[in-house]
């Protein structure tokens, strides 16, 4: 059992009685809400799309796949291409791997999940490290690390981060929730 | 059973459960009777204090059945729409009923109301709920066309501009229940605020002010009344939501809290100041932006930016600034601003409406 806080992209879980996985899970939290994720999903039986809101704490049947660590090679049209050690490669459609784009690099590692045999999505490692491209500058004496804006990152992204973080700076991510951890020395 | 496609539920359970305050229980009061004597809907509201409905819905129960939620109740028949507010978590036997039926109902659960962006696009998707099978929708509250809307009865309007038009009826109501008249010398304020909220301050700034101010705040007990300069606080009992209502149309600025008074009194348009209920990790205060980037949109550009800062010192418990004195100061022109966000308000439909208007699409 997994709660819905914890799924990924590339999870694949039992909604009546059909294999869905993950392609995309956004969080929202607020103030007195409970904090929910909007998932979008693929059923692997039909190959149709849904979309959902979940709460955080609601409980959902995983089952676990086969699963191997590929490298990102390229992209070439609408797919993109992993290899593993062995130089299998293993295509993947932006659909399949659209929550990953954002940190999508050449040569980055992940973990790619088969579903009967079939690649079916891939997972980056829990924590990141990216370049800020862009952010406003931070107002003076801010040093709490409490105040956010928002910073991009090379893929376009944009993320929040505490208002001392400056353009250049490289800081840590953590790809489950997207989220600023810290900014590296 | 569930009626047809197309058609809205002829029955409604309304779950609610009272965590702290009135509030939810207010929300819930209040769409059950609108339901009820609006839609003509058949509803139970079950809920765990229901003895707090007495004093602001006092006839709720003469249209809709009040059932006491402990843990003896007993659930068999489902209604057609069941509304689970606030994550009040149903038990495991409202589950197992709604399973049984033979067609499911339709499963709401309502969520307290927002202005974050991301309620525009987490709003009525209806999802399967892993464990169950059933559809579950999480329906959020909220002030633009993408979000549920927020209660508003239909005839709401039309009392407020009658009663707002006419200083007669002002008068008697106030006389019935012990308030002055009105008086264009005054500025008359209705005052309702969580225990952390910067009374002392206000009523320091306001004491010095250079026409009388008059606040009317209801409370559950030490009622009277206690004059500080300029300032007159009235300690009033407290109302029931349909006198509530009047008392927002009758004062000049309103101080209000949580959910359903800070509702109330957009749908008064007259200005008000929101004290919002804390979360930890400072949650409420993206809550607040998120309310004010819409909010002040309604109002004069000179006016957006300290008008936003009246709103954050209403909630901070150590008072830096004082601003009170500019808001009474722009009374007229923040009261157009308000009459203008009431009016976009009054052009959605309302929660009530999307409600039965989302179980057709089912």
């Amino acid at each position: 059992m997994k709660i819905a806080q914890e799924l990924r992209p590339g999870n694949v879980v039992i909604i009546d009685k059909a294999p869905m996985v993950v392609q995309k899970a956004e969080y929202n939290k607020s103030g007195r809400n409970a904090a929910v994720v909007k998932f979008k999903f693929r059923n692997l039986l039909t190959g149709t799309n849904t979309e959902a809101v979940h709460k955080t704490d609601e409980k959902f049947e995983d089952i676990i796949l086969e699963a191997k660590e590929v490298t990102y090679s390229y992209e070439a049209g609408d797919m993109y291409v992993f290899m593993d050690e062995e130089y299998n490669q293993y295509e993947l459609s932006k659909d399949d791997i659209e929550d990953q784009l954002k940190y999508l690099e050449e040569q980055m590692q992940f973990e790619i999940t088969f579903y009967e045999g079939k690649p079916i999505s891939v997972t980056p490692p829990v924590k990141v490290v990216r370049e800020i491209i862009y952010t406003e500058p931070a107002a003076r004496g801010d040093t709490s690390g409490k105040v956010m804006k928002f910073a991009r990152l090379p893929s376009g992204y944009e993320i929040q981060v505490p208002a001392f973080v400056e353009i250049g700076d490289k800081i840590e991510i953590d790809t489950r929730t997207d989220e600023y951890v810290s900014r590296m020395k | 059973m569930r009626p047809a496609p197309n058609s809205t539920p002829d029955s409604i359970d309304i779950f609610c459960r009272v965590i702290d305050n009135l509030g939810d229980a207010g929300v819930c009061g209040r769409l059950t009777h609108q339901l009820a004597t609006e839609h003509h809907k058949t509803v139970r509201l079950f809920i765990d204090q229901p003895a707090c409905l007495n004093q602001i819905l006092p006839d709720l129960a003469q249209h809709a059945a009040i059932i006491p939620w402990s843990e003896a109740l007993r659930y068999t028949d489902t209604a057609d729409l069941v509304i689970e507010a606030f994550a009040c978590d149903l038990p495991d036997r409202v589950l197992t009923a709604m399973m049984k039926r033979t067609i499911p109902p339709v499963w709401i659960d309502l969520e307290y109301l927002t202005a974050e962006k991301w309620a525009d696009t987490c709003h009525a998707i209806p999802s399967t709920h892993p464990m169950t099978g059933l559809k579950k929708t999480l329906f959020f509250p909220g002030f633009t066309p993408l979000t549920g809307g927020l209660i508003r009865e239909r005839d709401l309007i039309a009392h407020r501009n009658r009663f707002q038009n006419n200083p007669q009826d002002q008068t008697s109501w106030r006389q019935a229940h012990n308030l002055p008249p009105p008086d264009p010398d005054c500025i008359d304020g209705s005052i309702f605020c969580y225990p952390g909220a910067p009374c002392a301050a206000l009523f320091d700034d306001l004491s010095t002010y250079s026409r009388p101010v008059r606040l009317f705040q209801p409370v559950t007990h030490d009622y009277g009344q206690e004059t500080r300069g300029a300032l007159t606080l009235y300690r009033i009992p407290f109302l029931s939501q349909k006198d509530y209502d009047r008392l927002l149309w009758t004062c000049d600025v309103n101080f209000v809290r949580g959910e359903d008074s800070f509702v109330r009194a957009q749908l008064a348009g007259r200005p008000l100041l929101w004290n919002i209920y804390v979360q930890e990790e400072q949650a409420h205060l993206v809550k607040l932006d998120a309310f004010l980037d819409l909010y002040t949109t309604a109002f004069s550009e000179d006016l957006r930016k300290t008008l936003a800062k009246t709103f954050h010192l209403w909630n901070e418990i150590h008072q830096t600034d004082k601003l009170w004195r500019w808001y009474l100061d722009h009374l007229q022109q923040l009261t157009e601003g308000a009459n203008r966000w009431s009016v976009y308000l009054e052009m959605q439909p309302d929660l009530s409406d999307r409600l039965l208007e989302f179980c057709k699409t089912l």
